[in-house]
């Protein structure tokens, strides 16, 4: 149960979309224009940054559902990898500079952040990914905070997770999803 | 100079909504919900923890632009908005516990946020209340780290934040015909 009475047993953030309805058709419909794209960033890579901030927040069930959808998208090997925060040879280095560009947002580290997005147009990368990243981390900050500030639980049961991240790939995506 | 190009010299926000205009309406009508719509919240006190979070995050445009909005709202001076957003302990509760219940999500200290809620419920206070301090205090860290993580910088005056703060106290976040209006 969350520290507030939601008037449901939910877990995580859902337990919050169904008891405050408005705030939840605005966070799902920010959700669905930050991760549900392929243009610059594909699906894939939004939803592992996502996962990556939930990790280094330490939000449980933000980095478990998106942890999945990542999965559904780019394995579980490299998901995995990304939740443990190992940035090595096996990640593209394209990608190494928006992970890094993530966590520099996270932690708000703003020499930093000038630095790595100066190297990262160096190396090709656009003002559109630089934005979405940047975007996603500030918006990720958002959600875990949101999550665990009130809270709430997150189950154990990984196939939860994995139902979860396919109703969301292949069906509803954020927009139309449901909390219950 | 942002980190980015951005189009024109609009201020803050707005230059970002303008760059990625499908971003506006989910952000927009978050802050319309969350920051004007009928509340226990009284809409300056909103305001007012919007300033502090955002000084908490030491991001100046954010809370340069809520603290004149707050000041208007409450008919305070600028400055003792400033004041109260470094040192609450002169006001009463519960707004007192909203700016430290605000204050420590945005650090995520989630063990302190968890003994302020106790505190508050103790005392009464709205479950609706207490959600959406955290929810504020949750999406001004959004705002402050997609302003500093793209290198904003305020070219404002207080003059124009005042021009600006009125215009938003007056008619809030939500346009439905210009999302250059209204957020920062």
């Amino acid at each position: 149960m969350a520290w507030i009475d939601t008037g449901n047993d939910l877990p995580g953030i859902r337990s919050l979309m169904a008891y405050r309805p408005d705030t939840a058709e605005a966070l799902n419909a920010l959700a669905e224009v930050l991760l549900r794209k392929d243009e610059g960033l594909s699906k894939g890579e939004r939803e592992l940054l996502a996962t990556y901030v939930s990790a280094l927040n330490g939000c449980h069930f933000c980095q478990r559902i998106h942890g999945a959808v990542a999965t559904y998208y780019c394995g579980e090997e490299l998901t995995l990898q990304i939740r443990n925060n190992i940035i090595d040879d096996n990640i593209s280095p394209r990608m190494v500079w928006l992970f890094r560009l993530a966590a520099a947002v996270q932690q708000l580290k703003r020499s930093n952040i000038q630095d790595i997005i100066f190297l990262a147009r160096q190396a090709g990368i656009t003002d559109i990914e630089i934005h979405d990243t940047v975007l996603i981390a500030a918006a990720f900050c958002m959600f875990n905070r949101y999550v665990d500030g009130l809270g709430t639980f997150a189950p154990d049961d990984p196939d939860l997770y994995t139902a979860r991240a396919k109703k969301i790939a292949e069906d509803t995506g954020y927009q139309l999803s449901k909390p219950s | 100079m942002a980190h980015i190009s951005l189009p024109g010299e609009l201020p803050g926000m707005q230059a970002l909504l303008a760059y990625r205009p499908a971003i506006a309406p989910p952000l927009l009508q978050l802050m319309q919900v969350l920051m004007r719509e009928k509340s226990v919240l009284p809409m300056a006190d909103r305001e007012l923890l919007a300033a502090a979070v955002s000084t908490a995050n030491h991001c100046g445009s954010c809370s340069g632009i809520h603290g004149a909005i707050a000041a208007q709202l409450s008919g305070k001076p600028v400055g003792w908005v400033h004041q109260q957003c470094v040192d609450d302990t002169s006001l009463p509760q519960p707004l007192q516990q909203y700016l430290a219940l605000g204050k420590a999500i945005a650090h995520r200290e989630f063990r302190v946020g968890q003994r302020i809620i106790a505190a508050m419920q103790l005392e009464g206070v709205d479950t609706q209340a207490i959600h959406d301090v955290v929810l504020i205090a949750s999406l001004f860290t959004l705002f402050n780290k997609y302003i500093d993580g793209l290198g904003l910088e305020s070219k404002e005056t207080e003059a124009s934040l005042a021009e600006r703060a009125n215009h938003i106290a007056k008619n809030g976040y939500h346009t439905n015909q210009n999302h250059q209006d209204g957020l920062d």
